[in-house]
């Protein structure tokens, strides 16, 4: 057992031990239950087929701004930062004052103080009640009646919403009150979309089913810091097939390069390789995330996650709300390398 | 209903029970935000009215359960708060250690952090997550792998 396992199993113990006993069947809940009637075959089938469709669609549409599809020398991180190269405060994002914006939030109204709007939740790993927001605008014009979710404790009433109004100096005097919007998917950032296809052709035709050693690849792969960065697995016949791709990211390749570093890979490790294009080595990419984090270490500047998978993707940067002041701070890190996604947003 | 799920209410709880720990980890590691044990209950009242589609050739009792309350979980999540992937509060000291393996765990892709959860946190073998997952057993061992390699990573653990 390595390190990293049993650092993990052991996390896993501490969490598994202070979990509450699991509840005992409620019978009278079962007994409310009718049978349900076994589906007919046919229709199972085409039911699947529109939750395939489905969760497709949704997919290819939660990777907020990557654009890469299957080709045989795709850049991995240059295919769409939201708010790559636009300088001077002129991307989309940026909120001024006088803008229109909108978020669904949470909603934190308190006795005699003035009524705040923030990001639902940061932690979604983390059961807790939240007392507080943490960043955020403050919001005037709400009506706290018609929260989603509303509850109302000692006085403090909370809730979510969606609000649309016009932004000026830190609040959001609002025009418009809706529901909460409900968020599909699990929280956390998702797959690169570069790795939801197989980008590369196969080379004999079609992929075949052999083994490979995974761990002897990612060690290759991190004595090569400057060369590599990245390396993720795809299923060319979908995620039923034992059929896997290994795909690795090679740093600033122009074509020719990543068809060498493609042969090298192959006749180290076997066929099912596919190398892409990325932008930044992982030296370069951690700075960038160091960069980030120390920027979110400053309530001010209103970042509350950084991360993401490295290698196939720039930085992901969520923040409030984007203010030119701020937008001027993420240059400097380097736009093309994150992608930065507001939480309130001008509406344009 | 031979060797399948029980017909009558009692045995089918009593049939149920041995699983209902993972259940309830299973559903505070997917929901963490929703009511656990309403999760849990809303999975057996599932399984009970979907128990005479249970086939006990295509799987242990344990799995069919768990990808039960993977789907209820889900769908608690929808009605419950989300967030985008975040880094939790700074926490108490004695809780460094494994807030650093889950802010870690935060910036994996959802996959990696199912796997992760299903195997480390919940205690699930890899068939069973598997089934969790909606997935081959070889595709949670790759997801497993590829977890790893980025938590090396971002937890700065040496091979």
């Amino acid at each position: 057992m390595t390190d990293l396992d049993e650092r993990l199993a052991d996390a896993g113990r501490t969490w598994r031990a202070q979990q509450p006993p699991p509840p005992e069947p409620d019978l009278a809940r079962l007994a409310r239950r009718r049978w349900r009637p076994i589906v007919p075959v046919a229709a199972s089938v085409l039911a699947v087929a529109v939750v395939v469709a489905t969760v497709l669609l949704v997919r290819s549409g939660s990777d907020r701004h990557s654009t890469a599809t299957a080709t045989k020398s795709p850049s991995a991180t240059s295919s769409g930062p939201s708010v790559t190269g636009m300088p001077g405060g002129q991307s989309p994002l940026v909120l001024r004052d006088g803008d229109t914006a909108e978020a669904s939030g949470q909603v934190y109204a308190a006795r005699g103080k003035p009524v705040q709007f923030c990001p639902q939740n940061p932690a979604p790993t983390f059961s807790s009640s939240v007392t507080a927001c943490r960043g955020g605008v403050t919001a005037v014009g709400v009506d706290p009646s018609r929260l989603t979710d509303r509850q109302d404790s000692d006085g403090t009433i909370t809730g979510r919403a969606t609000l649309r109004g016009v932004y000026r100096a830190g609040t959001l005097r609002v025009t418009t009150q809706g529901p909460a919007s409900q968020t599909v998917g699990f929280p956390g950032p998702d797959l690169p979309a570069i790795l939801r296809t197989t980008p590369c052709a196969p080379p004999s035709g079609r992929w075949t089913g052999q083994p490979y050693n995974n761990t002897a690849i990612g060690d290759y792969l991190r004595r090569h810091p400057d060369r590599f960065n990245g390396m993720g697995t795809t299923y060319p016949y979908g995620q039923g097939s034992a059929v896997t791709v290994i795909v690795v990211g090679v740093v600033r390749a122009d074509p020719a390069q990543l068809s060498q570093a493609l042969t090298e890979l192959r006749t180290r490790f076997g066929d099912n390789i596919c190398t892409v294009r990325v932008d930044q080595s992982l030296p370069e990419q951690q700075a960038t995330e160091h960069a980030a984090l120390q920027l979110m270490h400053d309530p001010a500047n209103g970042i509350f996650a950084v991360g993401g998978p490295i290698g196939f993707r720039p930085i992901d940067v969520s923040i409030d709300l984007l203010t030119p002041q701020r937008y001027a701070k993420l240059s400097q890190i380097g736009l093309p390398h994150l992608l930065i996604e507001p939480w309130l947003k001008p509406v344009r | 209903m031979d060797a399948g799920a029980p017909a009558t209410a009692d045995e089918f709880a009593d049939w149920v029970r041995p699983h209902l720990a993972a259940m309830s980890r299973l559903a505070a590691r997917f929901a963490p935000d929703a009511d656990r044990d309403d999760v849990v209950q809303e999975a057996m009242a599932r399984a009970w009215t979907k128990r005479r589609q249970y086939d006990p050739a295509r799987g242990q009792p344990s799995a069919w359960l768990l990808a039960i309350t993977a789907d209820q979980a889900a769908k608690a999540r929808r009605r419950s708060r989300r967030a985008p992937a975040g880094v939790p509060d700074r926490p108490a000291a004695d809780e460094d250690a494994r807030m650093d393996i889950e802010r870690a765990l935060a910036r994996l892709t959802t996959r990696q952090r199912q796997a992760v959860d299903c195997v480390y946190f919940v205690g699930l073998t890899v068939a069973e997550t598997a089934a969790v997952m909606g997935c081959a057993d070889g595709t949670v061992k790759s997801t497993l792998a590829d977890a790893r390699n980025r938590l090396r990573t971002l937890l700065e653990v040496p091979r």
